[in-house]
C-alpha cells in the first residue's frame, strides 16, 4: 500500500494524442453512423425485451443483439484457470461501465443494480435489480438469489472504475462475507489502435461511457480466472484477492476507496467549472459556489456563539432567515428546535487540558472553534505554564 | 426591552468571540441566560498581577445597554478599585447620575456606546493602574502608596492561587 496519488489513478482525458488523435478524427464520421446504427438496434431490443414475454431464448437473443450494440468481444485468457462452477460468486475489477455485460457473456453472471429494466433486458445485460437500502438487506438479497436461480453473481467491490494502469481502488470487504470461497477474475480491455479512446475518464458519467463503446468499432475484455479462494475472514479474503488481481495486472493496490474517487472528481469538476468562469466571465456557477461559502461562514459564526447546537440546524435555519442574527435570535427565543449535541468535555481537567493544547497548533484560527468553556480551560492552562516556565518552577 | 439587550449582548459575544482582545476571554456562562456573563482577564505584563488569570461576573440589566452591567471579581482580590467581595469600583461602570464623589468626568463613565470588551480592556489598566484615590479598598489603597514590595507580595500569591500553583 504505498502514497499513490489519487490523480494518477484517472485520466483527465480520454483521447489520445498524436497520431493517434489524427486518426480518430478522420474516424469520426463512421463512428457516428456506428452511434445511430447501435443506438437503433438497442431501441429495437428495448422494444423486444418490453413487449415480448420473458423466455430463455429471448434473454439469449438480447444477448447476442447487445453485444451488437455495445461493440464488445469477450474472450478468455486460456492461460488462466478454469472457470469453477463451484463458486457461485466471482469478484472482478472494475474497467468500464460495463464489466458486468462482459461478465455475463461468459460467466453467466448477474451484478445487483438499481435499474428497473424489463426482466428479459437487464438480465441479458448482466444486471439484477435489488434493494440496496442498507448492506445487509443487499447481501441478504444476494443469498436469497444465489438459493433461487441459477446464475451466478459478479461483484466488483471497488465500485467505481480507474484507468487500469496504475492501482486498484481499495477493495470494499463486504462482498467476501456472503460465502467463504468466490473465483477472481482479472478483466483486461483493448480497443483497436486507430481508435485509441480511453473507456473512461476522470469526472465521466456512465452514458458518455457507454456512447464511446458505441463510437469505437469494437472493444475486447479479456478475462483471466484466477484460482479459487477461500477464507473465513471476509477482510483477509479481501485483501489476497485484491493483492492477486493486482499483481496479475501489473499495478498496485491503493488505500483510495471509491468515495474518495467520488470526493476527488468533485473536486476536479468544481475545479474545472471554476476556471472555466474565470477564463469565460460567466458568474452564475461561481454565484452558487460563493453563496455556499458565506453561508459557511454564516453558520460557522452561529455555531461558534451556539456550540452544542447541531450544525444542520444552523444550516437549515440560515437558508431561511439569511442573517447571523436572526437566528441566533431564532434559536434563543426556541423557535429553532434541536437536540443538543453531547457537550465537549466541559469538566476539562488540568490533564485533558494539555493534551488538547500538546496536540492542537497554537493558531487563533483554532481558537474560534473551541466552545467557551473549552477556551476558558485553555487559557488558564496556557498561562499556568508560562507561569511555570518563567519562574523556573518544577512542573507539578 | 430585554429582546434588545439580548440582541445586543449576542452581537457582542460574537465580536468578542471572533476577534477576542490579547489575555481577555468572556462570554455568557449558560446560553439559556445571556444576562450573565463570565469573564477571565490575565494580568497584564509587567505589573504585579502579571501571568494571573483572574475570573470575573458580569451581571447585565435588562436595559443594557442603556445601564451599565455589574462586574464582580469570583476569585480573591487586593485592588485599591475591588471592593473585599470582589465587586470592581471604575467609572466606566457607573452611568453618570451616579457618581458618588463627583471627580469622574463623564467621558470615562458608561454609556451605551461603551461594550463589555471596553469595560474589560478598563479592568485591564486599572489592574496595571490603580488608582488610589478611590477607596474601593482602604487597605490596598494604603498598602498600594505605602508598602510596594508587601502589596507585590499579596499580588502574587493571588496570581499563584489563581493558577492553582501551590504557593
Amino acid at each position: 500500500m504505498s502514497q499513490i496519488n489519487i490523480k494518477e489513478l484517472f485520466d483527465e482525458s480520454r483521447f489520445p494524442s498524436g497520431w493517434k488523435l489524427v486518426a480518430l478524427f478522420l474516424y469520426t464520421p463512421l463512428g457516428i453512423v456506428l452511434v445511430l446504427l447501435r443506438l437503433l438496434i438497442g431501441l429495437q431490443l428495448w422494444l423486444f425485451a418490453s413487449l415480448l414475454p420473458d423466455c430463455d431464448t429471448l434473454r439469449t437473443c438480447l444477448n447476442h443483439g447487445l453485444t451488437l450494440t455495445f461493440g464488445i468481444i469477450v474472450r478468455v485468457d486460456m492461460t488462466g484457470e478454469e472457470r469453477d462452477k463451484k463458486s457461485r460468486i466471482i469478484v472482478a475489477n472494475n474497467v468500464s461501465a460495463l464489466d458486468h455485460f462482459a461478465l455475463r457473456r461468459n460467466a453467466e453472471t448477474v451484478t445487483p443494480s438499481l435499474w428497473e429494466l424489463p426482466n428479459a433486458l437487464s438480465h441479458a445485460m448482466g444486471l439484477q435489480e435489488m434493494n440496496m437500502n442498507s448492506k445487509d438487506a443487499l447481501i441478504a438479497n444476494i443469498k436469497h438469489f444465489l438459493s433461487s436461480s441459477g446464475y451466478n453473481i459478479a461483484l466488483q467491490p471497488e465500485f467505481g472504475s480507474t484507468n487500469s494502469r496504475v492501482a486498484l481502488l481499495k477493495f470494499n470487504s463486504w462482498p467476501f462475507s456472503i460465502q467463504s470461497s468466490i473465483q477472481p477474475v482479472v478483466i483486461k480491455t483493448q480497443r483497436p489502435e486507430f481508435v485509441g479512446v480511453k473507456l473512461t475518464s476522470v469526472a465521466s458519467t456512465w452514458w458518455m461511457d457507454v456512447f464511446w463503446f458505441m463510437f469505437v468499432p469494437y472493444t475486447i475484455f479479456t478475462l483471466r480466472y484466477l484460482k479459487v479462494k477461500r477464507n473465513m475472514d471476509s477482510e483477509v479474503l479481501a485483501r489476497e484477492v485484491e493483492r492477486e488481481i493486482a499483481d496479475t495486472l501489473g499495478i498496485q493496490t491503493s488505500n483510495h476507496t471509491v468515495s474518495d474517487k467520488t470526493e476527488y472528481e468533485k473536486r476536479y469538476v468544481l475545479e474545472r467549472t471554476r476556471s472555466g468562469t474565470l477564463q469565460g466571465g460567466r458568474t452564475m456557477p461561481n454565484a452558487h459556489i460563493v453563496a455556499n461559502a458565506e453561508m459557511r461562514r454564516m453558520a460557522h459564526q452561529v455555531s461558534e456563539v451556539f456550540p452544542l447546537v447541531p450544525y444542520n440546524v444552523i444550516i437549515r435555519d440560515l437558508l431561511k432567515t439569511r442573517s447571523v442574527d436572526v437566528t441566533i435570535s431564532n434559536i434563543l427565543e426556541g423557535i429553532v428546535t434541536y437536540v443538543p449535541e453531547p457537550a465537549p468535555t466541559n469538566s476539562a481537567s488540568t490533564a485533558s487540558v494539555s493534551r488538547i493544547q500538546s496536540n492542537e497548533p497554537k493558531s487563533g484560527s483554532s481558537s474560534g472553534t473551541l466552545s467557551f468553556q473549552e477556551r476558558k480551560a485553555k487559557m488558564i492552562a496556557e498561562a499556568r505554564e508560562r507561569y511555570i516556565q518563567k519562574h523556573g518552577l518544577p512542573n507539578c | 426591552m430585554a429582546g434588545s439587550a439580548l440582541r445586543r449582548l449576542m452581537a457582542e459575544y460574537k465580536q468578542l468571540t471572533l476577534n477576542p482582545p490579547e489575555g481577555i476571554i468572556a462570554g455568557p456562562i449558560n446560553e439559556e441566560n445571556f444576562f450573565e456573563w463570565e469573564a477571565l482577564i490575565t494580568g497584564p505584563e509587567g505589573t504585579c498581577f502579571e501571568g494571573g488569570v483572574f475570573p470575573a461576573k458580569l451581571i447585565f440589566p435588562p436595559d443594557y445597554p442603556l445601564s451599565p452591567p455589574k462586574m464582580q471579581f469570583t476569585c480573591e482580590m487586593f485592588h485599591p478599585n475591588i471592593y473585599a467581595d470582589g465587586r470592581v469600583c471604575i467609572s466606566i461602570l457607573h452611568a453618570p447620575g451616579d457618581d458618588p464623589m463627583g471627580y469622574e468626568s463623564s467621558a470615562e463613565r458608561w454609556s451605551p456606546v461603551q461594550s463589555v470588551e471596553k469595560i474589560l480592556l478598563s479592568v485591564v489598566s486599572m489592574l496595571a493602574e490603580p488608582n488610589d484615590e478611590s477607596g474601593a479598598n482602604v487597605d490596598a489603597a494604603k498598602m498600594w502608596r505605602e508598602d510596594r514590595l508587601e502589596f507585590e507580595r499579596i499580588a502574587q500569591k493571588l496570581v499563584k492561587k489563581t493558577l492553582g500553583i501551590p504557593i
